[in-house]
């Protein structure tokens, strides 16, 4: 679902200042507000007002161990290294496991949307999105396919569920993403932003179709602006 | 809300933890843990997935705290939401069982509300309660089921047996007249 025109964004504005859009109509409108002011003041005023029924909610002590653990989390990651350099320390042993995979490729993590809603996903599901990523790439079927623009591979599986794995891919300047195209005949349709090394794409990639990535806003836009980082055909 | 100074105010203490002061983060922590922990429990009804909740959103706080944007809103709002997004994923990735949204049996102490420092002071909570009280009925059920239980819009379209355009007009005016009804007894910052 994309290219939601700016009456049908405007009604979506509500549920999702209350995390209450479905995943499709959530995709969409994240697209849209990347490149609607409008509609991301009106999100701002009602995520205020949804914040205030949290306020409205009786405070709960929380067991006293839970700030412990917290800090605990906090320390484990050291000092405040950009994330993408502390991920790269989980990559070996990560990378081992996905030995059976046809090629070996230092694997980053690939992060989901750089929406405010989603950023909290970021660090548990991180993993889960390598692994995933690695999961595609490890199965028997999926084909690798070499990418032009960057060392790194697409895989694809027949069933078209898609995963890029990329090596040496810098991260994006400050306040830009990575954002995935797959084309349907010359259209490109969004498939997913990016800061890490590997993605599954949120779209699914027929055999044949290109796929590309540009450098986007941070929060991705419905529409490619600026030339291929990289690219291949599936 | 009393915000004494420029160097505690919320703000302040999230660009600290987001600098990576430890203990700016858990001087957030001691701010907003009960409300955090409050508002996941009831959406979640389950003590350890609240903390994990908390945990998460705490971290997030940690490792992200550069997102934040004062323009975009208030320190607090940005964690809640944190909190809430993330209590939202753990309650939609559950088998969920269709239940009416009541009181959850909190697990834990009630924090005692009304200190002055208090993330949410009790005055504030009640006025956020009687503006949800002012509501008509339907708005005020759909907020509550997606706010508070987790509801998608279409999950709630179904569970109401409405329409999906019936239940985005309900949620869209209901939110925006809480706002308002927030904004004119004042005294909250929305």
């Amino acid at each position: 679902m994309t290219g939601l025109d700016h009456s049908a964004a405007r009604e979506l504005a509500a549920p999702y200042a209350l995390d209450a859009l479905d995943e499709d109509e959530l995709r969409a409108f994240e697209q849209h507000l990347a490149d609607c002011s409008e509609c991301r003041q009106e999100v701002d005023e009602l995520r205020e007002a949804a914040a205030a029924l949290a306020a409205g909610v009786d405070p709960v002590e929380p067991p006293p161990a839970l700030r412990g653990r917290i800090l605990a989390e906090a320390r484990r990651g050291g000092d405040v290294v950009p994330l993408r350099r502390r991920r790269t320390s989980l990559a070996p042993p990560l990378l081992a496991a996905a030995a059976a995979a046809a090629a070996v490729v230092a694997v980053g993590l690939g992060i989901w949307s750089g929406s405010l809603s989603r950023s909290l996903d970021e660090e548990r599901s991180a993993r889960a999105a390598e692994r995933a990523a690695l999961a595609i790439a490890a199965e028997p079927s999926a084909r690798r396919v070499a990418v032009s623009g960057a060392r790194g591979a697409l895989y694809v599986t027949p069933s078209g569920r898609a995963a890029l794995a990329l090596v040496d891919l810098e991260p994006p300047p400050e306040g830009k993403t990575y954002e995935a195209w797959v084309f349907e005949g010359d259209t490109p349709r969004p498939a997913g932003t990016f800061r890490g090394r590997a993605a599954v794409l949120s779209r699914s990639v027929p055999a044949g179709a290109k796929v590309a990535v540009t450098v986007e806003r941070a929060g991705g836009v419905a529409r490619p602006t600026g030339q291929p980082v990289l690219q291949t055909r599936a | 809300m009393k915000r004494p100074s420029a160097d505690s105010a919320d703000e302040a203490v999230l660009a600290r933890a987001a600098a990576g002061d430890e203990r700016a983060l858990g001087e957030l922590y001691d701010r907003f843990g009960a409300v955090a922990y409050g508002l996941a429990l009831r959406v979640l009804r389950d003590r350890a997935l609240a903390e994990d909740a908390v945990q998460d959103a705490f971290i997030a706080v940690w490792r992200h705290g550069d997102r934040y944007s004062a323009g975009r809103g208030s320190a607090r709002t940005w964690i809640l939401t944190l909190v809430h997004r993330r209590a939202v994923d753990l309650v939609r990735r559950q088998e969920r069982q269709p239940t009416v949204v009541a009181e959850p049996e909190p697990a834990g102490e009630r924090a005692e509300g009304g200190a002055d420092d208090a993330a949410v002071s009790r005055d504030e909570r009640a006025r956020v309660q009687s503006a949800l009280a002012q509501l008509p009925d339907d708005q005020r059920v759909a907020l509550e089921l997606a706010y508070y239980g987790g509801l998608t819009q279409s999950e709630l379209a179904a569970r109401l047996g409405e329409p999906v355009g019936t239940i985005k007009s309900r949620t869209f005016h209901g939110l925006r007249r809480l706002r308002t009804i927030l904004i004119a007894e004042e005294g909250i910052a929305v």
